[in-house]
């Protein structure tokens, strides 16, 4: 067979797999969406692909009748601040444990990865009783705490690889240079770590952006809910306004879907950094 | 420019000892040179005087200031290290110029300086590459220019060029040697390599296991070893070392190895031979003879290393081997039969405690 035929028949062999198995993820967000705007019931049979009439009279009625708006905006705070205080702690934590070790900072370094051995469930009871101690029951930024104390390892080992990436001597190069310890951190080590940074910041606002456990448990009015916990309020005892609920839905992944847009190209660099060396 | 002092300096981490009480006059504009086999404390001796690492007992000043507690960056030193430690995400020119940009040093001035840097170093046509698009001596250079900039007292080298290669480090030897003599810098450059110290430097400093173990010029410590260390150490291939003590028979003095060779000596030898327990000669100091002459030795060749110019026989007689460095052609075979001798003047005595007796 002519070599050129053949690359051509594998090519193509490829994209079809690669299209099958986009469709296989992207489907459930086309019916999400095509479940939100449809005018008919979405159960009638057979289904409908293509929607038979567009309307958003879901969305109008879910901002009118339940405090979506509100649930909304819970969430960008509480994704945003957990986003923001694990980016920062995990930034000095994970530097620390990368340039100055000791028995006691490797001894640390495996611990925090122990705690992610423990459950979500197993903590949470203990975690209601500190935190309503505390004053930080239903309250957003305690949410905001929780989530981040759950993400938080995750991100310091992820910033730790970074910097244990970066060549100490060009950090040394920089304090004979003209800079404090701190100075060549923030200057020279950090814009370094970007990559590692942006994935940091990208999952820690994700986890905090579509938790539900925690929030389930630690925020009790309607009023802090967040968008995860919303959701769930669409199911009723008896009923089950699905379009609507897949309105709320798609309301929900938006905002996580821009993100991530932005960031993927940071994202796939941050994730595969691993491989090359500066 | 400036002079840099080091009184019985100390390092120490818990009880390991790394550097135990070193004393240095380093002149200004003087190019020392630090050698000695890895772990004997050399780079961190330079990173003390960087400031990279703490001190714990002793003192360093540079011209009159005594450094001891300064942090790198008030130091005024400039260095380069082993990796070159240049900036990924800067330019040539933004390598170069970052020192000069910490100190606060004004847009145009920067920019004529670095310009300056660049073309003395044959960089202006990379400046706005960056370092990943550079090949390994093209980085070296910008490390040195980022390292001449800022025209410093003291300019510090961690194994400059132990990452390139063969051909590439010896034009690069030349070019850090024409620098030093063009900015006349007081220079303080770490190597395992000899041949490196022994090139560029004015004075050596030899150090084994945190000690100094001789400083002199080159040529000195190739003539006048303190010890057997550094005779060994200094000198590429390395001195022959035959172990034994000094025989008199019948008024004709020679000194018998362990492995069974008599090496004859003449009268002049008599005082320091006679405390000698190991006797050094180095290998381009044996003349081979295909013909017995008076005192010479028969040996066998056991290998020959042709390097062009020279070569390198491995010779062996009875229990002992040693090297022989010949210059010129010969038509030696492995396993001929030849004759050495050793020019009476060029042999080394060294007592038990391995230290030179000096004549």
């Amino acid at each position: 067979m002519n070599p050129s035929y053949k690359e051509k028949i594998v090519s193509a062999f490829w994209f079809i797999v690669t299209l099958v198995l986009a469709a296989i993820v992207f489907f459930p967000y086309y019916w999400m969406f095509v479940s939100s705007v449809e005018t008919e019931s979405m159960f009638s049979w057979p289904p409908h692909l293509v929607p038979s009439g567009f309307t958003l009279e879901s969305y109008w009625t879910i901002f009118e009748e339940r405090a979506i708006g509100r649930w909304f905006i819970n969430t960008v705070i509480v994704a945003g601040s957990t986003s923001l205080f694990s980016t920062i702690i995990a930034i000095n934590a994970a530097y620390a444990l990368s340039r100055f070790k000791t028995k006691t900072t490797s001894v640390f370094t495996v611990l925090i990865l122990f705690s992610q051995l423990l459950p979500a469930a197993l903590i949470v009871v203990p975690l209601f009783v500190i935190f309503q101690q505390l004053g930080l029951y239903n309250s957003l930024f305690g949410l905001a705490i929780a989530d981040t104390a759950f993400i938080l390892p995750v991100a310091i080992w992820l910033l730790k690889g970074f910097f244990d990436q970066i060549p100490v001597e060009i950090e040394q190069q920089a304090m004979i240079d003209g800079c404090t310890q701190l100075g060549a951190f923030y200057r020279v080590v950090l814009p370094l770590a970007l990559p590692g940074l942006v994935v940091v910041v990208a999952m820690s606002f994700i986890s905090g952006w579509d938790e539900f456990f925690l929030a389930r448990t630690l925020i009790a009015s309607q009023d802090n809910w967040v968008l995860s916990v919303g959701l769930t309020s669409f199911r009723g005892e008896y009923t089950l306004d699905w379009s609507q609920m897949m309105a709320a839905a798609v309301i929900f992944t938006i905002p996580a879907l821009i993100f991530f847009l932005f960031v993927q190209r940071y994202l796939v660099a941050g994730l595969s950094a691993g491989a090359v060396k500066g | 420019m400036a002079e840099l002092t080091i009184k019985s300096l100390k390092k120490s981490y818990g009880p390991t000892q790394i550097i135990a009480d070193i004393s240095l006059d380093i002149v200004d504009g003087q190019f020392v040179a630090l050698v000695g086999p890895s772990g004997c404390g050399k780079s961190t001796l330079l990173r003390m005087i960087a400031g990279l690492e703490t001190i714990s007992g002793g003192e360093i000043a540079i011209g009159t200031r005594v450094v001891n507690a300064v942090p790198p960056k008030d130091r005024d030193i400039a260095m380069v290290f082993q990796n070159y430690a240049l900036y990924p995400n800067k330019t040539v020119a933004d390598n170069i110029g970052f020192p000069l940009y910490m100190a606060r040093v004004p847009k145009a001035e920067r920019d004529r300086k670095v310009t300056e840097v660049m073309r003395s170093l044959d960089l202006d046509a990379l400046a706005k590459r960056y370092p990943k698009q550079l090949s390994g001596g093209q980085r070296q250079r910008v490390a040195m220019g980022r390292a001449i900039v800022r025209n410093p007292q003291v300019f510090l080298f961690d194994e400059p060029l132990s990452n390139l290669d063969a051909k590439l480090r010896v034009s690069m030897r030349a070019e850090i040697k024409e620098l030093h003599q063009r900015l006349k810098v007081t220079t303080v450059y770490v190597t395992h390599d000899q041949v490196e110290a022994m090139t560029m430097a004015d004075q050596i400093v030899v150090m084994r296991a945190g000690h100094v173990e001789q400083v002199g010029a080159p040529l000195d410590l190739y003539d006048r070893p303190a010890n057997k260390f550094v005779a060994g150490f200094i000198g590429s291939p390395s001195m022959n070392f035959f172990e034994g003590g000094v025989m008199d028979r019948g008024g004709a003095l020679s000194f018998v190895t362990s492995g069974g060779l008599t090496i004859p000596l003449t009268p002049e030898h008599c005082e320091r031979a006679n405390q000698a327990k190991t006797l050094g000669i180095r290998p381009e100091h044996i003349q081979l003879g295909s013909t017995e002459t008076s005192g010479a030795i028969p040996v066998e060749i056991a290998v020959i290393e042709p390097t062009g110019n020279e070569a390198t026989f491995i010779l062996r007689s009875g229990g002992e081997q040693f090297v022989v460095v010949e210059t010129g052609r010969h038509s030696y075979r492995p396993g001929d039969r030849v004759w050495i001798s050793m020019s009476p003047d060029m042999l080394h005595f060294f007592d038990a405690n391995e230290r030179a007796i000096a004549p």
